[in-house]
């Protein structure tokens, strides 16, 4: 079957990992290379440190490197049931730069095989999962979506934040004092909706842990390490796991001269001289030549790059790119080219379908949905492209396992959401792999 | 030597890569076969390949499997098929032989071949060997023969039969239009599929084949009241044979249990006033709070509204022997709307006057025409293919889920009512057999956690489906060629689906897993075993089934590894699953298995499912040891070799499977 040794490979390298969830947040997570999915945030119940469960003030909230508390508000009433307000908590709401954070004597009892966040708390949210903000007064029947940089006239009895990850998280202040409720409102919306990505807590953290450390922001040196794909050894380590001898890695984009949404070191077909690919680089969409991503023992390679720019030299470079792909080829094969912009639904159809999954699961009324649940589905399509990915991915799968042809994928949406279009890119190798 | 290979003999690798090795790398393509892994419990691929290429082998695994064959003399119609690669169960003979007939697979495309029926199964295996096609299908699932073009139809394989099976799929084969050959197929399969019709018997009574586990001693209704507490301790309850002979109801069991205070007088007035005599009796009663669960059929209303003061007494005194609330609730399955219109016939409902002390609650499932029409539909959209534009609002169109869902809704409201209101129920639809069946079933399979282990649910199947009279010979058809018998349908079916439902959402809280009822399902229509034949326990014990057949039950506990499930976890919680659209699917491993688009990888699924199992056992075993150990020595403290915690507390499927 394609990929179960690989798979099982990947498993006992994913492993060390694993192990190092110990208490202390230097095995924190990065962003990992093509081919390394999941992340180990999870502490499981014997490693967690012990004392946590206890009542706490907002004093003891533990905080991380860098972490420090803006806004808090006490009294505070966290709404849980929508339709009764008996199993609502009084604790304390506080924002700081990385959290919002509820702390309450009501914990949840740990229980026994239950796994843990090792950032978050059970009640906390991350500012980064924030999307919308909303300050809410009953009595004046008002209502207002906060924005980074805004007033709030009125005084909030309510406050819901929407989260990206699809909860909604209601605190009430009838109790608490007036004004502390009206700056942890104000306070959210500005820390969640930050102007400059530089102003993430990440940077903060970072900042921490490398003059905490001397060992690096990714860690100790010791045991296994996530590759980021950010070095040349990096990708070069990775032609020689996959056995992709007709490859090499081009420092072409050293100081990202050549493309600046490219990385630094790339594989790209022996063939093709440094010379070459600056030669080729204009003619690409953002400069995006082709880059290899991975290789099958078997000898096809699966390669992505952008659509080329329309004119005299289309049909040429084309040919050009195809040869040299060819030609990595043990067998000198054919390549495969994959047109994604046909195939595949567009970045906005999908971030479409998402906003209708979202407003079918957490706004519709749940006995409306409940008698349509199921065509309700249908129509926000999000099935249908999810399904849309995965036959994709499985028709090239086919192409390189069964085949032994490499394949190429193309397309042109990056320029307009570089973020969506890796996403979108990223899928594909993802299940090849 | 015996030419059939035993069932569940353990030397040949029963894997189609291992049957391909064997036979010189040529791969056996087990077309149609059950898609979890049902084939091995067919015997026809190992022996095939083994007789062919390596008899020493095949017969040293033959004697070393002693414990499963069976002494019985085979007849020479046997031997001489055997030779001819048809697998045969003991008791299992050739009755005809078709060649040059083309199965026209709805997936692969036609293959030529030869057809062979038996007394037991139609088996079609392919002229060409790589890929070999076989088809092997218990003539007992057949529900329609037809004949498909005539003389003058033309066209390539125009002329044959189409066969409907009950179970998802059809079948179609075409035949030459010169010489006899389909007038032959036909008739000998018409006389087989339908016994009941062409004046045979069932194969069950004609099968030989032993196990070495008696399943029919899986069920002791004395037993299983004992382990209930009864008779309780205060004397609320009674065992009683009143039915012995089955006067007092003739589709119920002879053993009964009712209110300690209620006279034999008392309940022959009281069955007179229920439809077919189904008078409220016992099924379950709750270990702690001692309320029950009570299963009857409507009573007797009318158009008149007529009372029975003694079955309104009778009522009552159930409601009192609970002792710590004032309230009985009387669930009634139907919508309200069909209780009403069940006056015209003499039926009805318990109405607030008479019956002052009681709550009605109606739970709005829909009859057996309803469920029979909306499988229809589903077959549509499942078989032989399936349209992925529209799917969900196809599925929605059948209202399957829908259906499901109401009725796993109207057993968590039972449950919850006797775990948490410490309130009796009592249950009846129209006749007290169908809904009611489903809703006491899936109610105790909330409640007790005995009932979630393999021999506990064979238990559950035999109480409150067998012995309290779901009529399965009518609702299945089973040998009868009426295919449109209004009376047929698919109550049994969607009981286990709800069944499956719950072992979603709770995926270590069962003993068994989804080979076994899937198994429990193909055998509902086999005819092979006497398990699910007729209607009543009145009829069985006339037929001698379990003198004259062989148990269900006993095939499957004597090869119990391959239907555990190795995730189970004994908890007694009680289990509260989520009847909402957004948590119920389709069961896709049973209504598509039959396209091999849809089949999923199981074969290392379940091998790594048995490998877990023996790490398990051997845990076990060791945890064993060092608590023995540990008493011995006396310096640590007694270690629980579960989790179950000592108070019930209620469990839903989020706070189980949360991780």
């Amino acid at each position: 079957r394609p990929g179960t040794d690989r798979d099982r490979e990947r498993e006992r390298e994913r492993e060390p990992a694993m192990m190092s969830g110990r208490p202390g947040l230097r095995s924190s997570v990065r962003a990992v290379g093509p081919g390394f999915a999941g992340s180990n945030c999870c502490l499981s119940p014997q490693s967690c440190s012990p004392g946590r469960a206890g009542p706490r003030r907002p004093s003891e909230a533990a905080l991380l490197p860098g972490e420090l508390v803006v806004s808090e508000s006490s009294n505070v009433r966290k709404c849980i049931a929508t339709d009764t307000c008996a199993h609502d908590l009084y604790g304390t709401l506080l924002c700081t730069n990385f959290k919002i954070s509820f702390l309450t004597n009501n914990v949840t009892p740990f229980q026994k095989c239950q796994y843990r966040n090792l950032l978050l708390a059970e009640h906390d949210v991350a500012l980064t999962c924030v999307e919308q903000v909303v300050a809410v007064n009953d009595a004046k029947k008002k209502r207002k979506v906060l924005g980074p940089t805004q007033h709030l006239k009125f005084k909030p009895t309510e406050l819901i934040i929407y989260c990206k990850d699809f909860r909604i998280i209601r605190f009430r202040f009838d109790e608490s004092d007036p004004e502390s409720a009206r700056k942890i409102c104000l306070v959210i919306a500005h820390y969640s909706q930050p102007k400059d990505l530089r102003l993430l807590f990440g940077f903060a953290f970072a900042r921490e842990q490398s003059q905490d450390s001397a060992d690096g922001v990714n860690g100790p040196d010791s045991g296994w390490q996530t590759p980021l794909f950010e070095t040349y050894s990096d990708w070069d380590r990775e032609i020689k796991r996959t056995g992709a001898s007709e490859w090499r890695v081009s420092s072409v984009n050293e100081n990202y001269t050549t493309s600046t949404s490219l990385p630094e070191y790339f594989v790209v077909p022996s063939s093709l001289a440094d010379e070459d690919l600056k030669q080729l680089a204009p003619s690409f969409n953002g400069a995006r030549i082709p880059m290899w991503c991975w290789h099958h023992w078997t000898g096809c390679a699966l390669v992505r790059m952008a659509n080329i720019k329309p004119g005299m030299q289309l049909r040429k470079h084309d040919r050009r790119i195809l040869q040299a792909i060819a030609q990595s080829h043990p067998e000198k094969s054919g390549v495969f080219k994959s047109d994604l912009d046909k195939s595949l639904p567009r970045v906005l159809e999908v971030q479409a379908a998402l906003v209708r999954l979202k407003q079918l699961c957490i706004h519709d009324s749940f006995e409306e949905t409940e008698e349509k649940w199921l065509s309700s589905l249908e129509n926000t399509r999000w099935l249908e492209y999810v399904r849309l990915f995965l036959k994709h991915s499985a028709e090239l799968t086919q192409w390189m396992y069964n085949k032994n042809i490499s394949v190429i994928l193309q397309g042109k949406l990056y320029i307009v959401v570089v973020n969506s279009v890796w996403n979108r890119w990223g899928l594909a190798p993802e299940f090849v792999g | 030597p015996t030419l059939t290979f035993p069932r569940g003999a353990a030397a040949p690798a029963p894997s189609a890569a291992a049957a391909a090795a064997a036979t010189g790398g040529r791969a056996v393509v087990e077309e149609e076969e059950a898609a979890l892994g049902l084939r091995d419990s067919q015997p026809h691929t190992p022996v095939r390949s083994f007789e062919h290429q390596k008899p020493g082998l095949k017969m040293a695994s033959a004697s070393s499997s002693m414990v499963y064959s069976t002494s019985t003399p085979i007849s020479s119609s046997t031997i001489k098929a055997q030779t001819e690669d048809v697998p045969l169960l003991p008791g299992e003979d050739v009755k005809s032989k078709e060649k040059d007939v083309i199965y026209i697979c709805h997936f692969n495309g036609p293959k030529k071949g030869v057809v062979y029926i038996t007394n037991y199964r139609l088996y079609f295996k392919s002229v060409e060997l790589d890929p070999m096609t076989t088809l092997d299908v218990p003539l007992g699932v057949i529900s329609r023969v037809e004949k498909i073009g005539g003389q003058s139809s033309r066209g390539e394989n125009s002329y044959g039969l189409e066969i409907t099976c009950k179970d998802m799929r059809n079948l179609r084969f075409a035949l030459k239009q010169e010489g006899r050959s389909r007038k032959s197929m036909f008739e000998n399969l018409t006389k087989h599929a339908f016994p009941i019709s062409s004046g045979l018997q069932f194969f069950a009574f004609e099968n030989k084949e032993t196990c070495y586990e008696d399943g029919w001693k899986v069920y002791d209704p004395i037993e299983e009241f004992k382990r209930l507490g009864l008779p309780d301790e205060k004397r609320k309850w009674r065992i009683t044979n009143i039915n012995q002979n089955y006067e007092l109801c003739d589709t119920y069991p002879p053993i009964l249990v009712v209110p300690a205070s209620a006279s034999d007088d008392d309940l022959r007035k009281v069955a007179a006033f229920r439809s077919k005599g189904r008078l409220p009796v016992l099924s379950w009663i709750h270990p702690d709070n001692q309320a029950v669960i009570v299963r009857c059929s409507q009573p007797l209303v009318g158009m008149s509204g007529k009372r029975s003061k003694d079955d309104e007494k009778y009522v009552d005194i159930i409601r009192e022997s609970n002792g710590q609330t004032q309230k009985l609730t009387i669930f009634d399955a139907r919508p309200s709307v069909n209780a009403v219109a069940n006056k015209a016939t003499g039926g009805g409902y318990e109405g607030d006057d008479a019956y002052q002390r009681a709550e009605l609650i109606f739970l709005d499932i829909h009859n057996i025409h309803v469920m029979r029409e909306s499988l229809r539909k589903l077959k549509d959209i499942v078989y032989p293919s399936v349209e992925e534009s529209h799917w969900l609002s196809s599925l929605e169109s059948t209202h399957w889920l829908e259906h499901i869902k109401f009725v796993l809704a109207g057993a968590i409201q039972v449950a919850d009512k006797l775990a948490s209101g410490k309130n009796s129920a009592l249950i009846h639809c129209s006749d007290g057999w169908d809904r009611t069946a489903q809703l006491t079933s899936l109610a105790l399979l909330m409640l007790d956690s005995f009932y979630r282990t393999t021999k506990g649910f064979e238990v559950l199947i035999e109480k409150e489906w067998l012995s309290f009279g779901h009529k399965f010979a009518t609702r299945i058809g089973h040998g009868d060629k009426n295919h449109a018998d209004a009376d047929r349908s698919p109550i049994f079916l969607q009981f286990i689906d709800c069944v499956w439902q719950m072992t979603k959402q709770f995926p270590t809280a069962f003993q068994f897993n989804e080979v076994f009822l899937v198994t429990i399902l193909d055998h509902l229509y086999s005819c092979r075993f006497g398990t699910f034949l007729y209607t009543c326990e009145q009829q069985r014990s006339k037929e001698e089934l379990r003198k004259r057949t062989v148990s269900l039950w006993s095939f499957i506990n004597s090869e119990m590894d391959k239907y555990t499930n190795p995730f189970y976890t004994k908890d007694q919680r009680v289990l509260y699953p989520v009847a909402s659209m957004r948590h119920l699917d389709l069961w896709v491993n049973y209504y598509i298995r039959w396209n091999p688009w849809f089949r999923q990888q199981q074969d290392p699924v379940q091998q790594r499912y048995k490998e877990l199992l023996v790490v398990r056992e051997q845990l076990l075993k060791k945890l064993e040891e060092l608590q023995i150990m540990d008493s011995s020595t006396g310096m640590l403290p007694h270690v629980s070799n579960s989790s179950t915690p000592s108070s019930p507390v209620p469990v839903s499927p989020r706070s189980q499977t949360t991780l």
